[in-house]
């Protein structure tokens, strides 16, 4: 839909696309994100990406995505945790919301335990991404992301361009997600959480530790949701043992039954369908980075962000979202 | 204590990251003042920062009374933060929280006088001026945040006139809207915001008791379909071919 290209760029084009009037959203370390200059765009930190030519990891280069703007000029906002429920009311009627949010910030785990009971939430599109760092900086280096209109750089608020659209097009997210529900036991847990001690096994009670002990799981494979033919996944972060406590990277929900993902080749090439080659934009998980060995090799189209986390409405890990945008 | 703060967290419908943090009770007055403030979530594993919330200024409204009871609602603001936009809350500078609001709107379009009003409510007049004034000018706005949502929503103003008189979306009277949402009507969707609102509906429903809450889901399930008809064909090829 864009006629304008998205892929990674040097600090100074993408500067000179600010200043040209472009709305963008850009991702990228935190140091080039410093060079740009203030206008309409909306950027968080993260140095993996899914270029032309393949994953790579770089501090030289910016991922830039050209928004479109013939509905009107979009709606930079940034949210904290007492305002962003409001986040899909306060989206155009018709259009889409793209979302930024900072990764280990209180608005991070806000979103991603409550983004379901939000007002709107599924009438209106929103696709995003978790801002991250390189892997080497964990735990020193704190992700953040940027409004463009003020140059504010922010590690608790979450940042949000609301993008109109005219009448004949509309926004489509759809995700691409190698994960299935295994044969194994359907899991429950008592509530929701980023970890998990106790839940019950095929309705007998014991714990997950000990379960994914049993089974010698995998722990690069997902607990699996089944939202109505939707895989949503929750990729595992480790075992506590000593705790008998399971950590995630997104959280289980107490009223939403799992499975164990059935394993996968993580060496096998994905088959990008029609709809991601069309798309708008897209992002990919980092646990896909490094799980499949994505640096170097060519991964699907068009290409993006390798985050902290995908959001497409909910809070996803293992699988890449796409934004088209469609003509009625 | 404790207790009487989980009481008013429920009655006052206060949600995360809102928290009561204090209730005070005014016998001689009948008047109940509940404090409401943030609570930062807990860290996430172990990367999560420390998060002071810093209590910036207070706002204070007269909220709807309980049991004769006159409430007073004070919101500790975090530094940085808007304010609230829900119902326990109201306009900057304004008297009532949104929940009164509307109460007193209701009374004062059905034709009952200033006095009238604060003798059903117990309000003081001066407050009610002051409402009403704000009101007169154009500075206040009532209750479009928590609003409940009507058939002609914001989401649903999106759809062009001309569209909805060619829609296809099933009456909310037919009943293949209870058999989609109990499950008895199975449809293939592809739509990813069709499957995540209507697996999570579903399984809202198969526990919800009171008929007017499943109304309200119904209702919900309704307008997605009638604001996202244009990419909803395969859907509703089989939903209309389902219904009455």
């Amino acid at each position: 839909m864009s006629p304008l290209k998205n892929g990674l760029m040097l600090p100074d084009e993408v500067a000179r696309l600010i200043e040209a009037g472009h709305c963008l959203m850009v991702a990228g370390d935190e140091a080039l994100l410093r060079l740009l200059p203030s206008g309409q765009w909306i950027g968080g930190t993260i140095p993996y990406f899914m270029g032309s030519e393949g994953g790579q990891v770089s501090r030289e280069r910016l991922f830039v995505t050209h928004v479109p703007t013939d509905a009107g000029a979009p709606e930079i906002r940034s949210y904290d945790i007492t305002s962003i429920s409001h986040l899909c009311a306060d989206a155009p009627a018709n259009g889409f919301s793209l979302i930024i949010i900072p990764a280990f910030s209180a608005t991070h785990s806000l979103y991603a335990r409550k983004a379901p009971e939000f007002e709107d939430m599924f009438m209106k599109p929103v696709v995003g991404w978790i801002a991250g760092c390189h892997l080497d900086d964990l735990g020193r280096v704190a992700p953040a992301v940027v409004s463009g209109p003020e140059l504010a750089f922010d590690t608790e608020r979450a940042v949000v361009m609301h993008v109109p659209l005219p009448p004949q097009r509309y926004a489509h997210v759809h995700i691409a997600n190698r994960m299935r529900q295994g044969e194994g036991g359907l899991l429950r847990f008592p509530e929701t959480g980023f970890s998990a001690g106790r839940c019950t096994v095929d309705g007998v009670e014991t714990t997950l530790a000990a379960y994914l002990d049993a089974n010698r799981a995998d722990l690069r494979l997902p607990l699996v949701a089944d939202y109505g033919g939707a895989s949503v996944n929750v990729s595992i972060k480790g075992i506590d043992r000593d705790a008998g406590r399971v950590d995630f990277y997104a959280p289980v929900f107490g009223d939403v039954a799992y499975r164990l993902a059935e394993p996968v080749d993580f060496t096998a090439d994905d088959e990008p369908g029609a709809d991601a080659v069309n798309a708008l934009w897209s992002c990919n998980c980092i646990l896909n980075y490094l799980y499949c060995g994505l640096e170097g090799r060519k991964g699907s189209a068009p290409g993006g962000p390798m985050t902290f986390g995908e959001i497409a409405y909910l809070l996803l890990n293992q699988t890449q979202v796409f934004l088209e945008i469609k003509e009625v | 204590m404790v207790d009487g703060l989980a009481l008013w967290k429920q009655l006052l419908q206060v949600q995360e990251p809102w928290v009561v943090q204090a209730c005070r009770a005014d016998e001689f007055n009948r008047c109940m003042a509940v404090w409401i403030g943030v609570e930062a979530p807990r860290s996430w594993f172990g990367l999560g920062r420390p998060r002071v919330v810093e209590g910036g200024a207070e706002a204070t409204w007269r909220h709807t009374g309980f049991g004769g009871w006159r409430v007073q609602v004070h919101v500790r603001v975090p530094v940085g933060s808007e304010l609230p936009r829900h119902s326990w809350a109201g306009e900057a500078g304004m008297p009532f929280t949104r929940a009164l609001d509307r109460q007193i709107l209701s009374l004062l379009n059905e034709g009952v006088g200033m006095s009238g009003v604060c003798s059903i409510l117990d309000l003081p007049m001066t407050d009610l001026w002051r409402y009403r004034y704000a009101l007169d000018h154009g500075r206040h706005a009532v209750g479009a945040a928590d609003a409940v949502p009507m058939p002609a929503s914001p989401a649903e103003a999106a759809v062009p006139p001309a569209l909805m008189a060619f829609s296809r979306v099933p009456n909310l009277e037919d009943p293949v809207w209870v058999r989609l949402l109990d499950g008895s009507v199975k449809l293939d969707v592809r739509v990813l915001g069709l499957q995540l609102l209507l697996s999570r509906t579903r399984s809202q429903v198969a526990v919800i008791a009171d008929e007017e809450v499943r109304m309200m889901k119904l209702r919900e399930l309704h307008r997605y379909f009638v604001k996202n008809e244009r990419m909803l064909a395969h859907e509703l090829h089989q939903l209309v071919s389902e219904a009455a």
